[in-house]
């Protein structure tokens, strides 16, 4: 077992040997594999790069935008965070690069220095408040607002998909920790639930 | 937990997120050499340390990732007002602050 867990990749092995929620609470999953991208670069480099590349880097700080086979997350004034498919790996910088053209930008792949666990359920909103101290009411973190902020001790991006499920990219040595955070926030929960009122 | 404004994010954010990094609007000079010795100790060691309002530098390391600056009061911690660096320091009516 120990063998077969050493050669999993390491975003996988985060969710191995930890409970993995419980449906009436929420229950976390391994994200899908992804290309990841820091671009980063000034305002009006950022508007013609985006008109050359086809990408939306418009929209608001800390919101995310859908695009084709890419999510282009906000992060900063100046920083964005592109989720892509896997297979976005090679072309999505090039193309990048090279729609920037003389203009001054940071196109970083790291693809290989995050993981992402997907939580979801009817008390998702409570299982990331025990750990995250933003206010994740739907009317305050709606639907495609995207963030970098503190889960417990690990730094996190926190997406809202949807009403009641969450993206949490997470720094992959962080990931064991971030997972089993939230299965015991999942357990108390629960437990909470069963009390007799 | 404090709440502070973040004016990159334009929203208040829970005070984990950021990291305090000294007193602003202290200015490094552009030729250092040139500077007396007296001159570069006062900008490398000498801050004003008030009691009541004072500027620093607040970097929201655990979210936008941007520095910013506050006017808080050492007294009773109370943010009168953030602001984005490069921005003048803004004049706080001492009204303003709350009775200790
Ligand atoms: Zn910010």
């Amino acid at each position: 077992m120990a063998e077969e867990m050493a050669d999993m990749p390491e975003p996988e092995r985060a969710l191995a040997g930890i409970a993995a929620g419980v449906a009436s609470v929420a229950l976390i999953e391994n994200g899908p594999a992804a290309a990841r991208i820091v671009l980063r670069c000034r305002p009006d480099v950022a508007s013609l790069l985006g008109a050359a590349s086809g990408l939306d880097l418009g929209g608001r700080i800390n919101t995310a935008r859908l695009a084709p086979g890419c999510a282009v997350l906000k992060l900063g004034p100046d920083e964005w965070l592109l989720i892509a498919e896997p297979e976005a790996d090679p072309w999505l910088g090039a193309r990048l690069g090279a729609a920037a053209g003389a203009g001054a930008v940071s196109i970083v792949d790291v693809s290989h220095a995050r993981g992402s666990l997907v939580v979801a359920g009817p008390s998702v909103e409570a299982v990331l408040a025990a750990g995250i101290a933003l206010p994740l009411t739907i009317d305050r973190f709606p639907v495609d607002r995207a963030t970098r902020t503190l889960l417990g001790k690990s730094e996190v991006v926190l997406w809202r998909r949807a009403p009641d499920r969450f993206h949490v990219e997470v720094g992959r040595s962080f990931l064991p920790y971030v997972a089993e955070f939230l299965s015991l926030a999942i357990a108390h929960e629960a437990a909470i639930a069963a009390l007799p009122r | 937990m404090l709440q502070i404004r973040c004016p990159w994010c334009g929203e208040d954010r829970p005070e984990i997120e950021f990291r305090y990094a000294g007193e602003a609007h202290v200015v490094r000079a552009r030729l250092p050499a040139d500077e007396s010795d007296a001159a570069w100790a006062e900008y490398l060691y000498l801050r004003t340390n008030p009691k009541g309002w004072h500027a620093e530098r607040w970097h929201h390391v655990h979210g936008c990732g941007r520095f910013l600056n506050a006017i808080r009061h050492t007294v009773t911690d109370r943010i009168a007002v953030t602001y984005k660096p490069g921005e003048p320091r803004p004049t706080i009516d001492d009204q303003q602050g709350p009775t200790p």
